[in-house]
This record gives C-alpha cells, structure tokens and sequence, in this order.
C-alpha cells in the first residue's frame, strides 16, 4: 500500500512538471539568512564582545545567484560586501563557486583556498523526497531531505540538509552542490543557513554566463577536508610559537 | 594603640596587595593578545555552530586580522 502511494506521488509529481513551461535557462538570485545567529545574540556574553559584532554586519546583504541552461548551472555569491570583508554567514555558508553539470553527473566546486587555487569534485546527492508541502511565493513546493558528513575540531558529524523544491519548474538545479531533484530547490536550509529564492527569471533573452573551471589543483572533496584539516593544525601551530 | 595601628597597616597592605592580584589578572582576560582572542572566539564558535575545520579556521583568521588592523597584538 505504501509503496502504491509513493509511486502515484512520483507519477504526480512528473505529471506536475510535464504541465509546467518548457524552460531553456534562468536566473534564480538567492537571500541568505542565519538561523544559527539566534543562538549567538541569546549569549549576552558573546553578543559584548565587539570583533563579534564586526563579523554579525551585512548579514542581510549577502546574495547569491544560480545561473542554468538545461544542463549546466553556476552557483556563486552576488555582491561584494562593504570593504570586501567576510562575516560570519558568509563564512559558515562557505567560498567559492559551483558548476554543475547534470548531464555527466559532475559537479565542481572551484575555491581559493591556503594561498592555492582549488578544484574540488563533490558527490550527487541521493535525496529522500517527502509529501509534505508549502507555499513559496506563488509555487507549491515538496520537501526533500540528504545529507553531509562534516568534520571539525569536535569531530566528525552528519547534517540534515533540507531542501524545499517545486516540481513547477521542472529544472533539477538549485544552490550549491544541491540538485538532482524533480524540480527547481527555492529553499535550502544547510546547518542553519537558509537560501531563500528571491528573484526568479526564466527564459529571459539574457545571455547567460556558465563556465567550467580550469585553472586550479583537482581534489576529491576527501582530499580537500583533509588538508584543510592539516592546515588548521599547522597554522595554530606555528601561530603559538611566535 | 601601636599594636592596633600596625594591625591595620597590615591588613590595608594585605587587601591593597590582593587588589591589585585581581586587577592584573582581570586585564588578562579582558585584553588578550590577538591569537588568544581569536582562538577564543573561533572555538567558541566553532563548538556552537557546528563549523568545520575550514569555516573555524576562516573565522579564526578574520578575528585575528581584525584584531591586528585595531591597533593590538
């Protein structure tokens, strides 16, 4: 019984995105909110201390943009905030920018990282689709949920990444290395940081820009953790010394 | 009477003394140098927001700059 209801979902879910437009390209612009900042400005202790407060401006300036054609995307950041300097959103949703191409299920993620170029191969993700549903804008959208292994000095966790996706416009990209759904992802919720679509055009006669990384040191995502890890040791390493 | 004067002198010296223990030690958690209070707070941090070891190390690195450009060290 219960897998007659999944298959009759994903037959409706198909039938909803053959209804929707053919769409050739777009543009989605993304808004950034920090939900993990609650947690923070409950804290009166670190709310006080003022390099915090530095790192909390422009939290709400911070946009980014997914560019696609039928089978490639790019992901990056918008704006340059106030004198190019990071803040903490920016930091926890991460650099760097992502090409996506669906048709050889590779997706590449292209950084600047320890005084080097990057090239970092990232998995599809394997997604479990839900029934539930909501409203974003005018677009009825389906929740979906994967998830990501991250390791920090605490040790290793998994995340519960979740995605709100619209079989309405039947593209299967979304921000980040997000995609491989039935539908375009409006909302993405990573460790606290949402990605909320705030600007959608598709079709427009726009040329769209969508290139493929060359330039820069190809690693696994594997790989890249593990020198990242080495360089957070080694720098706080050599920091105390002086 | 001079027993009594010399007990105090003791006891302000004493309190005097201890004041000035609590004073010094306070400005060292109050005033760190910049790697203590960028260690702190990307820790902090780090534990709070569940970051990995790129994101702490980013948060340690600004902190720390933002520390040097205000004059400290």
């Amino acid at each position: 019984m219960k897998f007659l209801k999944i298959t009759f979902f994903f037959i409706f879910l198909s039938s909803l995105a053959a209804n929707s437009q053919t769409i050739s390209k777009g543009e989605v612009i993304y808004k950034v909110n920090n939900q993990s900042l609650n947690i923070i400005k409950n804290d009166s202790v670190k709310k006080n201390i003022p390099k915090i407060k530095n790192l909390l401006k422009n939290e709400k300036k911070l946009e980014y943009i997914l560019v696609f054609d039928k089978n490639l995307s790019f992901f990056s950041k918008k704006n340059r905030l106030e004198n190019n300097k990071m803040n903490l959103t920016e930091i926890m949703a991460g650099k760097g920018s992502y090409y996506t191409d669906t048709s050889k299920e590779s997706i590449l993620l292209r950084k600047e990282a320890y005084g080097e170029n990057f090239i970092v191969s990232l998995p599809t993700k394997k997604w479990q689709v839900t029934q539930i549903s909501k409203k974003i804008g005018n677009y009825l959208c389906y929740k979906a949920i994967t998830r990501k292994e991250i390791e920090g000095r605490w040790g290793k966790k998994i995340l519960e990444i979740t995605a709100w996706f619209t079989p309405e416009i039947s593209v299967n990209f979304g921000p980040k290395e997000y995609n491989n759904l039935p539908g375009l992802i409006l909302e993405l919720n990573e460790n606290g940081i949402v990605y909320t679509a705030s600007k959608i055009t598709l079709n427009s006669k726009k040329r769209l820009k969508i290139s493929k990384p060359s330039s820069g040191k190809k690693v696994s995502i594997d790989e890249y953790n593990k020198i990242s890890k080495e360089m957070y040791y080694k720098f706080k390493k050599s920091r105390k010394k002086n | 009477m001079k027993k009594l004067f010399l007990t105090f002198g003791m006891l302000f010296a004493t309190s005097f003394m201890m004041n000035a223990d609590i004073n010094n030690k306070a400005n060292d958690i109050m005033a760190p140098n910049c790697f203590e209070q960028a260690d702190a707070i990307s820790t902090a941090f780090g534990l709070l927001l569940n970051m990995d070891f790129e994101s702490e190390f980013e948060l340690f690195e600004a902190v720390y700059d933002a520390c040097i450009a205000s004059g400290q060290n």
